[in-house]
């Protein structure tokens, strides 16, 4: 047992990488702890207090259960697609396994270790979803001791389910194709199939469609909601409990996400070690070479772009983190406005609106691009330009090209990742709002160029804010792991960019009496000059960052 | 030629140079080895010849060209091996040496038969398929050896270059330094392996706290010390600095 709490306890150490030295150096350790309470604690009280809220407008209508039922919903579905990539960096993204087999400890411990590792790293949407909400509806509804009891075992447990799900189908899918032998690819290949084969029977079973009207996008949401608890049964039990206060439908509760995690263990431990022991290791591996891949040479600019695409591509950390996650919420950000179709109609049947079409074009493309720049919040390339390289940065100071050169070919990716998510999300939604006649799709075309060249801005900025700082003593690019990366800030300023560029559509809202079909594509031409303008004085200050950076 | 000039450097927050005006040159057709202890201040003075650490005093040259005025073409005349093997560890052997001469502008008719030979004598040519995350440290440091010399400049900077190699590797690299030496061009590297020195330098340079002790040929180094060995020299400059 003390094996298992000692390896759990450096699983976890390991999985807050870099940001929790990061911490410490400024705050010291006390101080990192107590800022982490604080934080904890403001965010528990903010929704508890939304919470409390809620439960004053419709606590009254006795809607406990749809309104739980969203919830473990919400957290159920989020905690699976990111517990993911926690259960995969642990199984396989540290290197840690050949440290951990030498020494006198069972390879069952290692395993529990390694989920309950996993495990950790998935309290944070119970926290958003689970205890902050329910705190506050709890106090306002004056729940007694028996629900705060079930309030604490809900929190305690409701990762469980999602998690073993997260773990078992991706290790499963991983034993299948060890035969690849390379943990990057096993790693990409186990996240990409879970991540698809999840999302398609979510649809399948959903029965999604297009619909009219707000009854049926509710009746949508309510048939979405009972898919996630057939997928996820245990939180059935939980919202029982916690509505009735059914002491028994916790333990049953209890027992089956016990019961989801015993079999996550138990298959990760039939295949994990099989999986890690088999994995490439020695020059071996690949066929002899042959002479035949000296290639002609090629413009610089196209070799760095070359090598940095092939750098991400082969590290799945950063590839399922910035590229295939960011790419993934887009289409759940999809299946949202698939519901954006109802609920434009019911905007233009709301009384007191005047013109619809206004209020549409330009309310809707707000929307839309504001789901545009969620979906291209996870997209950190530009962010870590400099941070993904470690101690190989010095490479970009010697070699004889302009460092701003460097700097486009590495943010290129970025850039070429966010203009998919936004294409996806304004094609998309805006084909939905289009073919109902609320907006023209000249105007989605517009909204859709402002959004790309604000997706450029958001990569420059990134670029910019990182160049100013960044972490490069975590070791090299072989090791490269998103958590030693950081750069929350950095992707903050990008994403107040993104967000800045959403709200321009609301110059041509009812709020003005501007006329889109006018000032639309005026203001998509200002918002590319800017973009343009302010990118390359970014970039260039991108450049002398770097070039005095050591 | 690589020529520096009352070249002074402070780390932000240090109150002592870490580099403290040294003024020196690195001839052509010569091997010259650079030694010191350990934060004697090599590793940073490479770094400011190569571009990778700022100058706060002096003039760096190379072939004439001012690593900080002329950057560009300064860092075309060198080629630089750093002493940590492990970069670029995703990409493959062959993909790094076309990159490498990517960068470097070095047209296939010129790199195919580069990598052949040199890919060859250093036994790692059937190996270049593979990733440099599967090499062992010393084909690591084989292959960023080749990347670095692939575009054929005149000026060789080669920090610690023979660590991990197997003997022949040390061999044919030792070879190689000579053999480009003989040729009129520049090798300097530094090392800690003083009979390594012994054998290839015409010249040497010794530095410690940052200033420079020594700089001449072997000969009149030990000329000035007759009865002691180079390791016996090395640690009598070095010990009472």
């Amino acid at each position: 047992m003390s094996s298992i709490i000692l390896l759990t306890r450096l699983q976890i150490m390991q999985s807050l990488g870099s940001v929790r030295a990061a911490v410490e150096k400024r705050a010291g350790t006390n101080g990192a702890m107590a800022g982490t309470v604080l934080i904890f604690a403001v965010v528990l009280v903010g929704l508890g207090w939304l919470g409390h809220a809620a439960y004053g407008l419709v606590g009254a209508y006795g809607i406990e259960t749809p309104v739980y039922n969203i919830l473990f919903m919400a957290c159920g579905t989020l905690t699976f697609v990111f517990s993911l990539p926690a259960v995969l960096g642990s199984f396989f993204g540290s290197s840690d396994i050949n440290d951990l087999l030498p020494l006198p400890v069972s390879p069952f411990a290692i395993v529990l270790s390694k989920a309950l590792g996993a495990l950790s790293a998935s309290y944070l949407w119970t926290l958003l979803f689970i205890a902050g909400p329910l705190l506050g509806w709890g106090i306002a509804a004056g729940e007694g001791v028996s629900y705060w009891i079930m309030y604490v075992l809900a929190i305690i447990f409701t990762p469980f389910m999602p998690t073993a799900y997260a773990g078992t189908i991706s290790i499963v899918i991983a034993a299948i194709f060890k035969r690849v032998r390379r943990k990057d690819a096993i790693t990409t290949i186990a996240t990409l199939l879970t991540l698809g084969i999840s999302v398609a029977a979510f649809f399948i079973s959903n029965n999604l469609h297009l619909s009219e009207g707000t009854a049926q996008a509710i009746s949508n949401v309510g048939q979405a909601m009972g898919t996630v608890v057939m997928v996820f049964p245990a939180y059935g039990f939980a919202v029982y409990a916690l509505v009735h206060v059914d002491p028994l439908g916790m333990c049953l509760y209890v027992l089956i996400s016990l019961l989801a995690f015993i079999v996550f263990v138990v298959v990760a431990r039939l295949l994990y070690m099989r999986i890690v022991t088999s994995l490439s290791s020695g020059a071996g591996s690949a066929n002899a070479y042959d002479g035949s891949t000296v290639q002609e040479q090629a413009p610089v600019f196209k070799a760095l772009a070359t090598t940095e695409i092939r750098k991400i591509t082969r590290n799945s950390s950063v590839l399922i983190n910035y590229v295939a996650y960011p790419a993934v919420i887009t289409p759940v950000l999809f299946g949202v406005m698939l519901m954006s179709g109802s609920l434009s109609d019911t905007i233009g049947r709301l009384a007191g609106f005047g013109d619809v079409n206004r209020m549409v074009a330009g309310f809707v493309l707000v929307f839309l691009m504001f789901l545009a720049t969620l979906g291209m919040c996870s997209n950190k390339i530009a962010c870590t330009e400099v941070s993904r390289e470690g101690s190989n940065w010095i490479h970009m100071k010697f070699i004889p090209v302009p460092i701003a050169t460097q700097v486009r070919a590495k943010i290129l990716p970025a850039f070429v990742v966010n203009v998919f998510i936004t294409l996806v999300v304004m094609g998309g939604g805006g084909y939905l709002v289009a073919s109902r006649g609320h907006i023209s799709p000249l105007i989605v075309v517009f909204g859709t160029v402002l959004m790309i060249a604000g997706a450029w801005l958001m990569v420059c900025i990134g670029a910019w804010s990182e160049s100013r700082g960044p972490r490069v003593e975590w070791g090299n690019d072989g090791d490269v792991n998103v958590k030693s990366l950081g750069g929350g800030a950095d992707v903050l300023r990008a994403v107040l960019v993104g967000l800045a560029y959403s709200a321009l559509p609301l110059l041509v809202t009812p709020l003005t009496n501007l006329d889109p079909f006018v000032f639309m594509p005026v203001i998509a031409v200002v918002g590319v000059v800017v973009a343009i303008v302010l990118g390359r004085i970014l970039l260039a200050k991108t450049a002398q960052n770097i070039a005095v950076f050591e | 030629m690589i020529e520096l000039t009352h070249v002074s450097k402070t780390y932000a927050g240090k109150d002592k140079k870490a580099v403290d005006d040294l003024t020196w040159k690195v001839a052509d057709g010569q091997i010259t080895g650079f030694f010191g202890p350990n934060g004697a201040g090599k590793s940073t003075t490479l770094k400011m010849i190569c571009g990778v650490n700022s100058i706060d005093e002096g003039t760096i040259k190379i072939n004439g060209h001012d690593i900080v005025t002329d950057s560009i073409e300064a860092k075309r005349q060198f080629a630089y091996v750093p002493d940590d093997p492990d970069r670029f560890l995703r990409l493959t052997g062959i993909e790094y040496l076309n990159f490498m001469a990517d960068v470097y502008g070095t047209p296939a008719e010129r790199r195919a038969p580069f990598i052949e030979e040199y890919g060859k004598r250093f036994e790692i040519y059937d190996s270049l398929s593979s990733r440099i995350s599967d090499f062992s440290h010393g084909m690591r440091q084989k292959v960023h050896v080749l990347a670095a010399l692939i575009h054929e400049p005149s000026v060789w900077i080669l920090d610690e270059p023979m660590l991990g190699l197997d003997p022949k590797g040390a061999y044919e690299l030792k070879e190689m330094m000579r053999e480009h030496a003989a040729r009129g061009h520049s090798v300097l590297f530094s090392t800690h392996v003083l009979e390594t020195a012994d054998q290839l330098c015409d010249s040497v340079c010794i530095i410690s706290h940052g200033r420079k002790l020594f700089e001449g040929t072997l000969n009149e180094l030990k000329a000035a010390h007759p009865t002691s060995s180079l390791e016996e020299i090395f640690l009598e400059m070095t010990e009472h600095e």
